[in-house]
């Protein structure tokens, strides 16, 4: 800010000389985040290196985990316990692909939800864009599906399966929209669980719900209620899309991910419109 | 040029009295701003209080305002409307320009990061940018004084490491209007001069500064005009030395509130005050003390007496029997319960005489309280001496509490009023070169 800017705080927040009419508030939020870009690469790069710092095997976790969880539904598969119909793939590669696209969701909207709680004693002593906390927090899904994606190369060169090279990069543009709603949700998320911490807990068991609920680890189609439903359910095509562009290059339900797309945006607007009316509330809450 | 930096206008601000009442109010308003219905805020809803109320003043460029009052009047509240943390419920606030807060330093530093990592992301939070942070960091670290510990993790710095960074990083920021809370009253003395230069500094630089400090003599030295806040309201404002007296006017009335007038307790009071009060009292109650008073020489009370002042303690016994080789005395203990000095009728080689039944006798101690500014407690005993020693009658520990304060500054337990002499000269073998 410069130093002829003249902030008034009210009730309503603070507003900023020289900025009034319908898009003021627009306008701001962008100003924040512009302003916020140094500060969110900041914490990132902090919250980043204080988790895998005094860690032994590091960023192997974020591989690890994956690992386990596939490993158990391959051998429910095998066993019989779980028939999972064919995938059109090898199905461990089909797993895989299908959590680390979700983990870049779930990872992210657990780190954002606890966000601004976790920096609590920042909030309430220093004046700073909490967009930031937000933004930075995603960055730690984004990183772990970053690692996630290595993973998954070495799945592909094991079942000797060369991936489509423009529907890989398809298919890392085509997360966009997921990343957005995660986004949106969790700015909705972390001010909630400023107020109640219980959010932080009901986020994962919900997660948890979802990911079995939805075509994530195995296809769910045929006339059952699940399937009916999962018709209208986003994650499965913000999910489904990008797995389908990275090892066929193409997609047969671009049509309802484009419209799913635009959902997210909205959502994603709307959290972040929410969050920055909001946040000058919270900090006497948190 | 109107040069009004911060404009505060008839502002109030509310506080839920418990934590179920924060989280019923805090979702009920952030389902409101989520549905954008328009927030009420100037009711109170039950459970809520006013930690502030129509607080009005405004703030000009190059000015140091002060700001003082008890515990819990608003003062720090108010900074963080200030530096737009909480807004305020009624009302509105203009500021012109970057705030700093020296509020609470080093939050945000992370435990397992280096200081150097740390110096980056706090200078990020406080709004730095990375090339502002790389100019200044050399002054920072010069500052914090930490050169070889700047790469260690901040886990492994002392305290007093801790605060010096934070408040490097704090004071490096080269705000327009610097808030100040009560943050000096961390690390060690020459740190605390530092900080003070530092501040000063940027004081005659022009900086305009609002303050916060229990530090009575910081106020006089540097502030402009003073407010004084008592629960939420302003109740003073104007001459640093004329507001800094009516604190102790209200320090005063405070004190005399919560002691539930205990600067002379009478007999019936007395058991209800020791059982609510914790203090301890024994002795064969053969005489008992029934009266206890401590006054100035003008036979007024303070509460509050003045470091170097005269004083007078009044001790009053009655006595159920008759008694003689009586010794009455007094223990004055600080705050650490230190005993900083006792003494009796005995030692001062008073020889009271017989006293009858149902009698009573009144000492009367008069003393210079040569004691350093703070809180002191007074216990009275009444004893007899025997030819196998002493025989406790009555004694009352820390029955009564006062305060003494100084208009100088000074440290450590009593006040030796020293007198200073400087003189220049030049040393006898370097008289000739």
């Amino acid at each position: 800010m410069n130093n002829n800017v003249q902030i008034t705080y009210t009730s309503k927040g603070p507003s900023v000389e020289g900025h009034s009419g319908i898009f003021a508030t627009t306008r701001l939020m962008w100003l924040e985040l512009i302003s916020s870009k140094e500060l969110i690469w900041r914490l990132f790069l902090r919250d980043f290196k204080a988790k895998y710092r005094q860690s032994a095997l590091g960023v192997v976790w974020a591989v690890l985990m994956p690992l386990v969880t596939v490993g158990m539904f391959v051998s429910m598969n095998r066993s019989g316990i779980l028939v999972i119909q064919d995938v059109g793939m090898p199905y461990p590669l089909y797993a895989i692909i299908g959590l680390s696209l979700w983990s870049l969701f779930t990872v992210g909207l657990a780190a954002i939800t606890g966000s601004l709680v976790n920096a609590g004693s920042m909030v309430v002593k220093i004046n700073f864009p909490k967009i930031a906390l937000i933004l930075a927090a995603s960055g730690q899904g984004v990183v772990e599906f970053l690692i996630r994606i290595i993973l998954v190369g070495l799945v592909f060169l094991f079942f000797g399966i060369a991936p489509s090279w423009v529907g890989l990069f398809l298919s890392l543009l085509s997360l966009i929209p997921l990343y957005l709603i995660m986004v949106g949700i969790g700015f909705v998320m972390s001010l909630t669980a400023g107020v109640i911490r219980d959010v932080m807990n009901v986020v994962n068991v919900i997660l948890m719900g979802f990911m079995l609920l939805t075509p994530i680890l195995y296809p769910i189609t045929g006339d059952t209620l699940l399937a009916r439903i999962n018709v209208w359910n986003p994650f499965n095509y913000l999910v489904n899309v990008p797995r389908d562009f990275m090892v066929t290059g193409r997609s047969d339900f671009f049509a309802e991910y484009i419209w799913v797309s635009l959902l997210a945006v909205i959502v994603f607007h709307v959290g972040w419109r929410l969050f920055y009316l909001a946040q000058v509330k919270i900090a006497e809450r948190v | 040029m109107d040069d009004t930096i911060v404009k505060v206008d008839t502002i109030s601000k509310k506080y839920c009295r418990t934590l179920k009442h924060t989280m019923l109010y805090g979702t009920i308003d952030l389902a409101k701003i989520f549905a954008g219905f328009d927030q009420h805020t100037e009711n109170l809803r039950s459970g809520e209080f006013w930690a502030l109320e129509g607080v009005s003043f405004d703030v000009h460029r190059g000015e140091t305002l002060g700001l003082i009052g008890l515990n819990g009047s608003g003062k720090s509240t108010l900074l963080k409307m200030l530096n737009g943390i909480f807004m305020p419920d009624k009302g509105k606030i203009e500021i012109k320009g970057k705030v700093g807060a020296l509020i609470e330093v080093g939050a945000g530093f992370h435990p397992m990061l280096t200081g150097r990592e740390n110096v980056y992301v706090n200078g990020a939070i406080l709004g730095m940018s990375k090339r502002e942070i790389d100019k200044r960091f050399d002054a920072i670290v010069d500052f914090a004084d930490i050169e070889s510990f700047i790469d260690s993790p901040v886990k492994h710095y002392s305290s007093g490491m801790y605060v010096r960074l934070g408040f490097a990083v704090a004071i490096h920021c080269e705000p327009d209007i610097l808030l100040i809370d009560e943050v000096l009253a961390v690390g060690d003395i020459q740190f605390t001069q530092k900080c003070f230069r530092k501040i000063e500094q940027y004081r005659q630089d022009g900086g305009t500064i609002v303050l916060v400090t229990h530090n009575l003599e910081a106020i006089k030295k540097s502030c402009h005009e003073v407010l004084l806040l008592d629960r939420g309201r302003i109740v003073g404002r104007g001459e640093p030395t004329e507001i800094v007296d009516l604190y102790n006017a209200i320090v005063f009335k405070s004190i005399y509130a919560h002691s539930n007038s205990e600067r002379s307790f009478s007999r019936e009071k007395l058991d209800v005050q020791i059982n609510k009060r914790g203090c301890q009292r024994f002795g064969t109650r053969q005489a008992e003390i029934c009266a206890v008073n401590i006054a100035n020489s003008d036979g007024n009370y303070g509460g509050v007496i003045y470091s170097l002042e005269s004083t007078l303690i009044n001790v009053d016994v009655c006595f159920h029997e008759e008694i003689e080789n009586i010794v009455v005395g007094i223990t004055i203990r600080n705050i650490n319960g230190i005993d900083v000095y006792m003494t009796n009728t005995n030692w001062k080689g008073i020889d009271i005489p017989v006293v009858q039944k149902n009698m009573n006798l009144e000492v009367v101690f008069e003393q210079r309280m040569c004691l350093a500014p703070g809180q002191y407690t007074l216990t009275v005993a009444v004893s007899k001496v025997t030819s196998c020693g002493i025989s406790r009658l009555d004694w009352i520990s820390d029955c009564l509490a006062f305060e003494i304060i100084s208009a100088e500054q000074m440290s450590g337990i009593c006040n030796l009023d020293s007198t200073i002499r400087v003189k220049n000269y030049r040393p006898e073998n370097r008289a000739s070169s």
